[in-house]
């Protein structure tokens, strides 16, 4: 492995969300009598995120986003069904379609 | 006579590392109290037995009991106290266990076709925070490997 100073942007960026990961209580750990097997995830699947992250990730952010982020002009496009968070430029990044979500995004913001 | 203290280092000797069966483990005589053989010993059973041995107890032609070697090992003074350590083996998982999310699908989340997953860390992430400054250095990279610049390897 290479030293920290040496690490690639991706490389430290991949080591920091498999932290916020393992933080949130997520890794799988396989506890046998002398060891423990931590089964990390392979954050970036070819240019794909895992999909347990981008879900860490849209909850984190969706419970920091503020009512004005939501509706006209707004960065995050919330029906009951789906919700879209978009870019600054106003393009589709993120399609959320879990109603738990939404729905807790919601009762927030009323 | 009863035995003595002196006695012990013979009886102990017997605790010593299979040449046979499970690697890493020991064998002691069985107890006298009810133990059975072949049933592995945690450490309390393990002091019961050297409490037995210091009484003269030692029942040898009993058989034998594997202790495994999580038991911990005996100190000179014939007590368990070797607690053993908790070693971590990270593993990575295995990409065909990662499904990728449909956007069409009820209760995904995906990122949108033509949305890399960089792109998506540098937009849910605070731009002042750790990761997001990370994720838009790892996307300048990306940039300029893909263009062959200074900082392609």
């Amino acid at each position: 492995m290479p030293p920290e100073e040496e690490k690639s942007a991706l490389e430290k960026l991949e080591a920091k969300l498999k932290e916020l990961w393992q933080g949130n209580g997520q890794a799988s750990i396989i506890s046998a009598r002398h060891t423990e097997f931590v089964i990390e995830p392979k954050v970036f699947i070819g240019d794909k995120l895992h999909p347990e992250i981008l879900k860490l990730l849209v909850t984190g952010y969706l419970a920091n986003a503020a009512v004005q982020d939501s509706g006209c002009g707004g960065n995050i496009e919330v029906t009951p069904d789906k919700m879209t968070i978009k870019t600054p430029k106003g393009k589709s990044a993120v399609i959320v379609r879990d109603k738990q979500i939404i729905e807790q995004y919601l009762a927030q913001q009323s | 006579m009863p035995p003595t203290i002196t006695q012990q280092p013979s009886l102990i000797q017997s605790i010593r590392p299979q040449t046979t069966g499970r690697p890493g483990s020991a064998q002691i005589p069985e107890l006298a109290s009810g133990v059975s053989p072949n049933i592995p010993l945690n450490s309390g059973q393990v002091r019961r037995y050297i409490e037995e041995v210091k009484r003269g107890r030692d029942s040898t032609q009993n058989g034998f009991t594997t202790i495994p070697a999580t038991a911990g090992r005996l100190n000179p003074n014939g007590v368990n106290s070797a607690t053993p350590e908790i070693q971590r083996t990270t593993l990575q998982e295995p990409v065909t266990r990662v499904a990728a999310a449909d956007p069409s699908q009820v209760g995904s989340i995906s990122v949108a076709p033509g949305v890399s997953g960089l792109v998506a860390v540098a937009l849910l992430c605070d731009s002042n925070s750790e990761l997001g400054t990370l994720a838009r250095a790892a996307i300048q990279e990306q940039r300029a490997l893909s263009q062959g610049g200074p900082n392609a390897a």
